[in-house]
């Protein structure tokens, strides 16, 4: 699949009358806008700028923005005729990638592009039917008809709560309305979940409390502050424009908290910033311990306080239960902090591990009036490290943190996660009344994950998710799989559609269920299971939307068709749903579902209203996907509004200080840490265990799945990585490149019970971990870190999500590889 | 023909050419065409640039217009027709085609029959002597300029201590590398970390690369890895023969630029 690097030593230029489109990059949630140019082998440009469609002289100039690097072009089948790809960042960008910068994962987009001699070969390209135990090509009427006939036989013996739907939330905004629209107006089971999350529902639970949106900045504020407050991300790596086009470009102090020391911790350290290298799961406790300081020393910004925040009375007013149980008026948080010595930074750094004069020296940096009596203006930004261990209240601490320091809404001042992909979902409301899980009495999104190990999801339709390695106790979830679908009886014998939907019916009788995937790829880990395959387009195959973490959003064009009968997901979604005798799914193409969501569902949206563009559109008679596109790279900020009658974008949400709260004012969030506490103390590893943890690599996006289609990439990182402390690999005799493995008995699985989960990769021995530390990828096909990681959602009980980063397990040397021959174990965190 | 010369002046590595100045500094005119021209490289006597004045885009000349233009010139500064073909490189149509020393005055190769905008391949680098291997310290990098006269054909030979992928010298520890960033062309001079025989890193946007595995990328966003500059040794001299891997800026290694002093 890899296939081998080649060194290209030449790269055509785009002759004058290439067919050039715009776009935005795939992959991190920053997005940076690309100029893609088309045109036919043959045929070339001139170097100089009157020669060629990138109007510029070659050899091209430093920080131009303009090379086109060997990777940056492909070759491609376009109606039969081989075409030059080139798709380079756009060197005109007026926002987010100013000047053509950009990152190694958008600057080898065009080795993601199908093409029938590259790696990217196995593309999905046909319909298939698991017959006789092996996976076949059948019509798109015969697929589409046997989804429709067991959907509705689940959906009338069993309800709407036994059809599944486990889908990535971000494909584009055309997609998942289709398939929102589907399961939630349609079909209106709850019995649907995003990629890494059992339950459907808020990832940043906390920061609702507090009544901030999750994504309220923009990419601007970070060049604007004069503090970034960085906890449990790594910008560097992971959202890379973001951090060398704003953060290191700007003067504030940078504080890096995060188990790891990575470069972004580096960076910060030898610009003056400092590293917080917290012990796992104590977030909170830092957290509370710098709000503890802070209002210790009267930094709170007082005027933001007593304008912004609730009234003991508006908070029990609220409509949100979540704000009823946990809300704290700023006296009630101030109380609750203060009268906990465990908050004292000297005692919270016996259990941080960060020492409390570097908690002290945070707290001043973030919150102490200048001499001049002006605020530090801080950006609080934060992801998975946060939100992956103690959901709830780690996403509450840091939201308090916010407040106290007044950093929301504007210019240079805010709160944000960073976040893993691009802000692709459209979904139509969840059925929250139909699902069987409530905490303390009230209705909470349920577990997708539990209700299927119990055998209770008959259906399953799985879209761009490789959904065992996606879940903890992954080992679990695919033996029960292996139990439902391949081992209870019947399988599937016979191509006659009539016969397939009898014999899977009555699998789903016997007790069994049926699982369809809808991907680009089969994905390696979950594809085994399938029943049916249903090959999806990708991006750059069809006019497709979506917003990055600033809510930019952008037209993704289309400009090369998708291999063999691949269709787009919205396409998919609507055969079926005709075929299941619904109405409403008869689009005929992706501009009808775009103005339609925008008209139905994202009109009102705190964060993604674009109803406004789609009226404008029709004022000027034109498609709104027209309209967008005019936008080119810029697009536009969510929500969209009209301003003195012109069509303009929202560079910050709350800038009226007006929260997402029954009141509009902001409240504390009671993030208790007995809670976190108690957890930490069951998760904990054991005598010769390590803590497990997961993170991502610069040059990796999400699943590896392009990547390791990728061969300029993939060399680098043929297999999973380990990172393990080098006094630890010493006393294990682990070197860089050994083969290790990771494995636990204990593992607390869906149903509470204890399972074991192991897997294998190549140790990598660095100090971006600590002692007692590993960490793996965190979703390496075939390597499942998550194997190892517990999967009970009573132990996050508020809104039922994993504690990703906080598995468990021994790790031993099992052997060698030759990586060491090819691949380089340089420190990567050297700044 | 805009030069900087920090390169010269870095205080990375030794250079071959410290104390001459870089930089062309006369103008010489075609008669029958004022728009072309014909620069003069005051450092090297017997290097002569041959662009369109208007594109700065090298192109074909003619090589009776050579005869007429150059040669009478630089005969009358004592400039022999035998030290100008030592360069073994032709500007042909755009096209730069090197590697013996009978490029555009063979009968057999004239400037009409090259083939315009043909892949160059890598048997057509040209041979420059670029270091003695006893003089080489461990860990101080030695300056050259390969294969083509540009900013981004900065380049560095350097004895790492370690073997490398590509190494030559008796203990294989031998390379050479481009100095110019692939990620955006920022230049890497002054930038090599011994300790861990990594280049970067870069200033701009901080990309790293190891200089023993291939120039790969250890961190950073690149989508090339550094060029690595083909050595050969023989005796105590070392060669630059060849680049693999495209250099920043350039379609080719061999276009677009006029050709290296070979010395």
């Amino acid at each position: 699949m890899s296939g081998i690097d080649t060194p290209k030593l030449r790269v055509p230029i785009p002759p004058i009358g290439a067919k050039t489109y715009t776009t935005a990059c795939d992959y991190c949630p920053v997005a940076c806008g690309y100029k893609v140019y088309v045109w036919p082998v043959g045929s070339e440009g001139g170097p100089s700028a009157s020669e060629n469609a990138l109007e510029t002289d070659y050899p091209v100039e430093a920080v131009s923005g303009k090379w086109i690097s060997p990777n940056m072009h492909n070759i491609v089948m376009i109606s039969g005729r081989a075409h030059n790809v080139v798709i380079i960042p756009d060197s005109d960008a007026e926002a987010v990638n100013i000047g053509g910068t950009h990152s190694i994962r958008g600057g080898t987009l065009a080795l993601k592009l199908y093409s029938p001699n590259r790696p990217t070969r196995d593309r999905l390209q046909y319909p298939l039917l698991k017959v006789n135990g092996s996976l076949q090509p059948i019509s798109w009427d015969a697929a589409t008809s046997i989804m429709a006939d067991v959907s509705n036989h689940v959906i009338e013996k069993y309800g709407p709560i036994a059809w599944g739907v486990k889908t990535q939330s971000y494909n584009f905004f055309e997609s998942t309305y289709a398939l929102g629209k589907l399961a939630n107006v349609a079909v209106r089971t709850p019995n649907i979940a995003q990629h890494h999350a059992p339950a459907w529902g808020d990832d940043t639970p906390g920061l609702s409390v507090v009544g901030i949106d999750a994504f309220p900045a923009s990419f601007e504020d970070h060049r604007m502050a004069d503090v970034l407050f960085i906890a449990g991300a790594d910008p560097y790596e992971t959202r890379t424009v973001l951090f060398t086009t704003y953060m290191a470009v700007s003067r504030a102090k940078m504080i890096h908290v995060d188990i790891r020391k990575t470069y972004t911790s580096n960076f910060a350290l030898k610009n003056g910033g400092q590293h917080l290298q917290i012990k796992n799961g104590t977030d909170l406790l830092l957290f509370n311990s710098i709000s503890r300081v802070i209002m210790e020393n009267g930094w709170e910004d007082k005027e933001f306080i007593s304008d912004h925040i609730a009234s003991r009375d508006e908070i029990n007013g609220d409509s949100a239960w979540r704000r009823r149980l946990f809300g704290q008026t700023f006296d009630e948080f101030r109380d609750f902090i203060l009268s906990d010595d465990r908050f004292k930074p000297e005692e919270a750094e016996k259990g941080t591990g960060v020492p409390a004069a570097s908690i002290i020296e945070a707290a001043e940096s973030m919150a102490k009036p200048k001499e001049n009596g002006e605020r530090p203006k801080v950006v609080i930004g934060f992801e998975k490290g946060v939100y992956w261990t103690h959901n709830f209240e780690n996403t509450g601490g840091i939201a308090n943190l916010a407040l106290l320091t007044g950093s929301v809404g504007r210019p240079g001042r805010a709160i944000t996660r960073y976040g893993g992909h691009q802000r692709g979902g459209m979904f139509p409301g969840y059925n929250l009344d139909s699902s069987p899980d409530e905490y303390q009495g009230n209705k909470i999104e349920m577990d997708q994950d539990r209700w299927t190990v119990e055998g209770k999801t008959r259906f399953v339709w799985v879209i761009g998710v490789d959904w065992v390695g996606a879940s903890a106790a992954s080992q679990f979830l695919a033996s029960r799989f292996r139990e439902l679908i391949l081992e209870t009886q019947p399988q599937v014998t016979s191509t006659d559609p009539s016969t397939v939907s009898s014999q899977l019916k009555a699998r789903i009788d016997n007790g069994g269920m049926v699982m369809a995937i809808q991907d680009i790829y089969l994905p390696p880990d979950t594809g085994e299971y399938a029943d049916l395959v249903l090959p999806a387009a990708a991006w750059g195959e069809h006019d497709v939307s979506r917003a990055n973490a600033e809510r930019r959003l952008r037209l993704y064009s289309g400009f090369m068709n998708p291999p063999g009968e691949a269709l787009p997901d919205w396409q998919i979604v609507s055969m079926v749903a005709q075929k299941m005798g619904l109405e409403g799914f008869s689009w005929s193409n992706s501009n009808e579902i775009f103005e339609e969501a925008g008209l139905e569902t994202s009109r009102g949206k705190f964060r993604t209203d674009y109803s406004v563009l789609v009226e404008t559109a029709r004022e000027m008679g034109v498609s709104a996907h027209e309209l967008l596109r005019q936008r080119g790279t810029t697009g536009i900020q969510l929500p969209a509004r009209i301003e003195g009658g012109e069509l303009t974008g929202t560079p910050r949400l709350h800038a009226d200080l007006k929260f997402k709260t029954t009141s509009k004012k902001a409240m504390f969030c009671k993030a208790d840490w007995d809670v976190v506490e108690e957890r930490l103390n069951k998760l904990k590893p054991g005598p010769g265990e390590f803590w497990v943890s997961s993170s991502r690599t610069n040059h990796i996006w999400q699943t590896a799945f392009d990547d390791m289609r990728k061969p300029y990439i993939i060399q680098r990182t043929p297999m999973n990585m380990l990172e393990i402390n080098p006094g630890d690999a010493a006393a294990l005799g682990i070197s860089s490149g050994d083969l290790v493995s990771v494995e636990s008995s204990t593992v607390i699985s869906q149903t509470g019970g204890e399972t074991n989960g192991a897997f294998t990769a190549a140790a990598y021995v660095t100090d971006q971990v600590p002692p007692g530390v590993v960490s793996s990828h965190f979703h390496w096909p075939k390597s499942p870190v998550n194997s190892v990681v517990p999967a009970n959602t009573k132990l996050q009980p508020i809104n039922q999500r994993y504690q990703f980063k906080l598995g468990k397990g021994r790790v031993r040397k099992i052997g060698t590889t030759r990586l060491g021959e090819t691949v380089p174990f340089v420190p990567r965190n050297l700044a | 023909m805009a030069r900087e010369n920090n390169f010269l002046n870095s205080a990375s590595g030794k250079s071959q050419r410290e104390g001459k100045e870089g930089g062309p500094d006369r103008e010489f005119y075609f008669k029958n065409d004022p728009e072309k021209k014909v620069w003069k490289d005051s450092a090297r006597p017997d290097v002569y640039y041959i662009r369109d004045g208007s594109t700065k885009i090298y192109q074909r000349i003619r090589s009776s217009e050579l005869e007429e233009s150059i040669w009478s010139r630089a005969a009358n500064r004592g400039t022999s027709r035998r030290n100008f073909m030592k360069y073994g490189i032709a500007v042909v149509g755009g096209v730069i085609i090197g590697g013996s020393a009978i490029s555009f005055l063979q009968p057999s190769r004239t400037l009409e029959e090259a083939p315009l905008g043909a892949p160059v391949g890598i048997q057509e680098f040209p041979r420059l002597r670029v270091a003695a291997l006893s003089e080489l310290e461990e860990g101080n990098p030695v300056d050259f300029r390969y294969p083509l006269d540009h900013d981004h054909n900065r380049d560095f030979v350097v004895k790492l201590g370690k073997p490398a992928l590509g190494g030559i010298g008796p203990d294989g520890d031998v390379v050479g590398f481009n100095y110019t960033c692939t990620h955006m062309g920022c230049p890497l001079v002054g930038l090599y970390n011994h300790e861990h025989k990594m280049m970067g890193p870069c200033a701009c946007h901080f990309t790293r690369f190891d200089l023993t595995k291939n120039g790969m990328v250890i961190l950073g966003q690149a989508t090339e890895s550094l060029p690595q500059i083909h050595l050969q040794v023989d005796g105590d001299d070392i060669f630059a023969v060849g680049v693999m891997r495209l250099i920043y800026g350039f379609r080719s290694n061999l276009e677009d630029a006029p050709p290296v002093e070979l010395i």
